[in-house]
């Protein structure tokens, strides 16, 4: 199958930022993507690009259309989460389903319903009268009841707490996912995700700095978590980040053979968070 | 077709109390002034001659340094009530007509005058725009339905809310007609089949919408790209930049460069580029009644103060409004398709700045 997001040499400059500076990458349907930076990389802005929210230099296909050609066409596949809280506050949640219905050719009203019946939703109410999570529960019921080839999330679940947060992955991935469909998600909160993703993608100041997808990302980052007498042995090995843990030191390494660590102490696979943290050093410096 | 018409839906889902609810409640609020001014009415009658005037009573009502004097002298008031009086009726409540659309059509004119300038302006603001613009609605068919939201759908509705005010009027006049010893059904019924009023004047309003649309169409696009395009306080960029260019103008005509002259500056371009949420201000361009102008239908030059007075011509626009030429004559004002090519003009660039709305 080909590629649902192809873009190469991307960039974006504002009048006091480069936003995206040559950025090329290839996303595969079926996939969960996640585009992972500190704040100000330039994550929403390529999210933006992929939408034809937004102008810029370089090529993109998403699924096979020019996005700032077609954006209203594309948005017949492509759904879209951009933040909490952007449904209009005047909307009711009856009238936010009767206007999906009559102007996606795709949505299914039942399935939306359906999910709808396990939150505290009601039709008459406003969105004004909505909590934060209430809101993210109808916007969500009203995505997985569109069947799209790409769904992109921007921060979706910022200011939720955790049970919200819990259930919005939840049910993306147990009622809306599937071989058809890919996901491309920016989030902060790196830890939660780390189970739900099939491929990570690192941006910082505008680049794309690593594009893995996680099996492989757990070959090729390993943690090794060392006594004393064994730093030195490990620092002669480079390991792109040292921490202090319980008395211990744990070593980050990238890319060495894990018999060459196997020596120097107990081996784990690296989180994404702390791959995240090692490869963003010094960005706000 | 279908997306226009949940366009539009979600306009007046939005904006209910504006479309909707102000132009009802300006409607009850008339009918509880004139109940409130029929009652007092017949209580200073009472007070005055110590019983009620009925048909046969002769009165008269003299009008003296402010003051009304009425004695029972000189005005019969004939029995039974023959076509003559029927046709007087008939000419008051026509003008009601007027004047009901006519209040309601200023509150509305507000109404739609604020808006448009939010229309694309207030989900940038929110950011709820980017919600909008997940769906698959092209930016065209968005402003395009704001458009026929203030052009098309909020007039109908106008239009409709002022004739069942119209016929609510009716019924509030019908116990006091009643009283003073006209047989209400007969009056009821003669007005409504014989001359028909409201539904007349219903049609003038319907054939002149077109004429309405064409004429409003540089307002529509002026403030829907004031809208589209600035940052922050449409409102004040909606005035200021006529503003300045009248002043500008101004200057030019001081220092003898090329300019128009003040008069046709304010009265004709500002106006019209500001004025066109006013179901009506195309008539007044063109000489026709106004809606505020109370205009009396097949009375022989029968006016009152606020009259804009165009003769036969006028009169039969309204009484005969498929026929006659006075609307058709209308069309051939050149500032009508300077202003509505003007205005196409701008919903194009209002459409050009939506679509580029989330730069920043």
């Amino acid at each position: 199958m080909s590629a649902v997001i192809k873009a190469s040499h991307l960039s974006k400059r504002y009048k006091h930022t480069q936003a995206l500076i040559d950025a090329s990458f290839e996303i595969e349907p079926g996939r969960i993507v996640g585009l992972i930076g500190p704040n100000g990389a330039g994550k929403t802005t390529a999210l933006k690009a992929i939408l034809g929210l937004t102008d810029f230099e370089g090529e993109l296909q998403v699924l096979g259309q020019d996005p700032r050609q077609t954006r209203y066409r594309l948005m017949n596949d492509v759904c879209f989460i951009a933040d909490v809280a952007i449904l209009p506050r005047w909307l009711r949640v009856g009238e936010a389903l009767s206007f999906v219905e009559n102007i996606h050719p795709r949505f299914d009203r039942d399935k939306c319903q359906h999910f709808l019946s396990r939150t505290k939703l009601q039709m008459r109410q406003k969105v004004r009268e909505l909590s934060k999570g209430m809101i993210v529960q109808l916007h969500l019921a009203l995505v997985m009841a569109i069947n799209a080839r790409l769904l992109v999330l921007d921060e979706p679940t910022l200011g939720l707490d955790i049970l919200y947060r819990k259930q919005f992955y939840q049910s993306l991935l147990e009622e809306y996912f599937d071989q058809n469909k890919t996901i491309l998600v920016t989030t902060h909160q790196v830890e939660e995700l780390e189970n739900i993703l099939s491929d990570v993608m690192f941006i910082r100041d505008g680049r794309i700095v690593l594009h893995s997808d996680m099996d492989a990302l757990g070959q090729r980052f390993l943690e090794v978590v060392t006594t004393a007498e064994h730093i030195d042995a490990a620092r002669a090995l480079k390991p792109l980040h040292e921490r202090q843990m319980f008395g211990k030191t744990v070593f980050l390494f990238d890319g060495s053979p894990r018999e060459q660590l196997q020596p120097l102490g107990e081996i784990h696979r690296a989180s994404i968070a702390d791959i995240f943290v090692a490869t963003m050093q010094g960005t706000y410096a | 077709m279908k997306t226009y018409l949940w366009l539009v839906k979600r306009e007046f889902w939005e904006h209910r109390g504006g479309f909707v609810w102000a132009p009802i409640w300006t409607g009850v609020a008339m009918l509880a002034l004139l109940l409130l001014g029929l009652v007092a009415a017949e209580v200073s009658m009472y007070s005055h001659f110590g019983h009620t005037l009925k048909m046969g009573d002769t009165s008269t009502v003299v009008i003296e340094h402010g003051k009304v004097h009425i004695s029972t002298e000189n005005i019969t008031i004939p029995t039974p009530a023959g076509p003559k009086q029927l046709a007087i009726m008939h000419k008051i409540v026509s003008a009601g007509l007027f004047g009901i659309s006519g209040l309601i059509s200023t509150v509305i004119a507000f109404v739609l005058f604020f808006y448009l300038l939010g229309a694309l302006y207030d989900d940038r603001r929110d950011r709820s725009i980017l919600f909008w613009r997940s769906l698959p609605i092209s930016d065209t068919s968005t402003v395009l339905s704001k458009v026929i939201t203030a052009g098309l759908a909020v007039p109908l509705l106008v239009i409709a809310i002022a004739i069942v005010t119209y016929f609510a009027m009716l019924v509030l006049l019908t116990p006091f007609v009643w009283f003073h010893g006209f047989n209400p059904f007969s009056l009821l019924f003669s007005l409504l089949w014989w001359n028909s009023a409201p539904l007349q004047v219903g049609l003038f309003f319907l054939v002149a919408l077109p004429l309405n649309f064409l004429w409003a169409l540089p307002t529509f696009g002026w403030l829907l790209l004031c809208s589209a395009a600035v940052r922050s306080k449409p409102f004040l960029w909606a005035l200021l930049v006529p503003l300045v260019a009248g002043v500008l103008n101004g200057w030019f005509a001081l220092l003898g460069l090329p300019h128009v002259t003040a008069e046709s500056f304010w009265a004709k371009g500002v106006l019209h580029l500001l004025g066109g949420t006013y179901y009506g201000s195309a008539f007044a361009a063109a000489g026709l009644p106004t809606n505020m102008a109370i205009v009396i239908p097949g009375s022989s030059g029968m006016t009152l103060p606020s009259v804009i007075h165009n003769g036969t011509a006028l009169r039969n626009a309204i009484l005969h409004p498929l026929t006659s030429p006075v609307i058709g004559q209308a069309y051939l004002m050149p500032e009508l398709w300077i202003g509505a090519a003007l205005g196409i003009g701008m919903i194009a660039l209002a459409i050009w700045q939506r679509r580029r709305a989330i730069e920043t």
